[in-house]
């Protein structure tokens, strides 16, 4: 499966806000979704042991990973989240808030304090190629998470608001207790673009 | 004068007021901090005993005004939580945690509707987690009171950059007419989440 064949796009405050914190952005997401798989895959293994054990149909279980995800998710029993939530009374819908965010269609008409991401003003593409899954780290991802995009994205947007945040947190007091500063952007991304600039200006860890 | 201590494998750890050890650890006696993998922030241990850890995710969120009109009509609202009072890790932003590491989380939420009418029926608080959701549903008829505070804790399992919003819905008034309360004193819509294993 590939998910983003067409890339993503993101303001270059937000890619240099990655960068603060990440030598590579794009390894660092591809390992994140890999270890997500694992992870899923060690939960949804310690979910099922005790139901397959109690099967008496069950008489051997296969000792690779892959195949013993295959006999899971071949049995009557088995759901995927989005087949858990669709059986739910009410129905649980599909959520998409980070990819509703990241596409500036999240709380419209709803809330104007905070004003919404514009996608089009985006110039910095990653995963030009897009990022292809195994078809075992899908389904176990699959098992537990409504939609893997979605997933990504706020694994993104949140990287990149902790890189924000821990910049702002590190360079606001030296510029404050800088003489040769009389005034600071009033915005996030300006108070950004004003610290990428400074000559002091490290990412973490150097 | 260091002391040096030696594990089962025979590799040394030296104490030397801050010496770095083989492995990365960093004991610093002088400030009473216990940092790893080449950070600077870890665990503090006061001179009276008190254990502080400035870098452990742990955050407190409150909505400061009155969200009008976003559920009542079936409408799954996510909770904007636009104030925030502490972020130790910078762990939120939009709405949104994201666990930075792999662990158990404990998340505490409470969100005061109003502007309920006889005819709301329902409601919903949902904890949305990437792995799964936690709800409390609540049903009525001829409710008589036109505010209520919803509340849930939940200590939860969230793999890194797993994310967790907060989601109300509320049935049967036939539009969305029904507010999320807000206030920048005396919090009544608030969430807080902290890595406790």
């Amino acid at each position: 499966m590939i998910i983003f064949s067409t890339g993503l796009k993101l303001f270059t405050v937000e890619h240099n806000s990655l960068l603060h914190v990440l030598n590579n952005p794009e390894q660092w997401l591809r390992d994140d979704i890999t270890e997500k798989a694992k992870l899923r895959r060690e939960a949804l293994f310690a979910e099922w042991r005790p139901r397959l054990f109690a099967d008496a149909s069950v008489t051997e279980l296969p000792a690779s990973d892959d195949e013993m995800c295959a006999l899971i998710m071949a049995r009557d029993d088995y759901k995927t989240r989005l087949q858990q939530d669709a059986a739910q009374d009410p129905v649980v819908p599909i959520d998409k808030h980070a990819t509703a965010k990241f596409n500036g269609t999240s709380r419209s008409g709803l809330d104007l304090r905070r004003a919404n991401r514009v996608p089009g003003d985006a110039t910095v593409t990653l995963f030009a190629s897009g990022i292809d899954l195994s078809d075992v780290d899908t389904k176990c991802m699959l098992a537990y998470v409504q939609d893997i995009e979605d997933w990504a994205i706020g694994a993104l947007m949140g990287k990149v608001n902790s890189g924000k945040k821990k910049m702002i947190a590190k360079y606001e007091p030296i510029i404050r207790a800088d003489p040769s500063v009389t005034t600071m952007p009033a915005t996030e991304d300006g108070l950004i673009t004003m610290i990428l600039a400074r000559s002091d200006y490290q990412r973490l860890g150097g | 004068m260091p002391w040096t201590f030696y594990n089962s494998s025979g590799e040394a750890m030296i104490i030397d007021g801050g010496v770095q050890n083989p492995a990365g650890a960093n004991f610093d006696i002088s400030s009473y901090k216990l940092v790893g993998n080449g950070g600077s922030t870890g665990i503090a241990i006061s001179a009276n005993g008190e254990v502080t850890m400035a870098a452990q995710p742990c955050v407190l969120v409150s909505n400061s005004a009155k969200d009008s009109n976003v559920t009542g009509n079936n409408t799954a609202a996510t909770i904007d939580f636009n104030s925030e009072h502490f972020d130790q890790n910078a762990d939120f932003a939009s709405d949104t945690f994201t666990a930075p590491v792999t662990g158990k989380y404990a998340i505490s939420v409470a969100v005061t509707i109003e502007g309920l009418t006889g005819a709301a029926d329902s409601w919903n608080l949902i904890i949305v987690t990437s792995n799964r959701s936690y709800r409390l549903d609540a049903y009525h008829t001829n409710l008589a009171y036109s505010q209520v505070t919803l509340n849930r804790s939940i200590i939860t399992d969230m793999d890194a950059s797993d994310t967790a919003t907060i989601q109300v819905k509320v049935n049967g008034e036939g539009s969305d007419v029904v507010d999320i309360s807000g206030s920048g004193s005396v919090f009544n819509t608030f969430f807080s989440a902290a890595l406790v294993a």
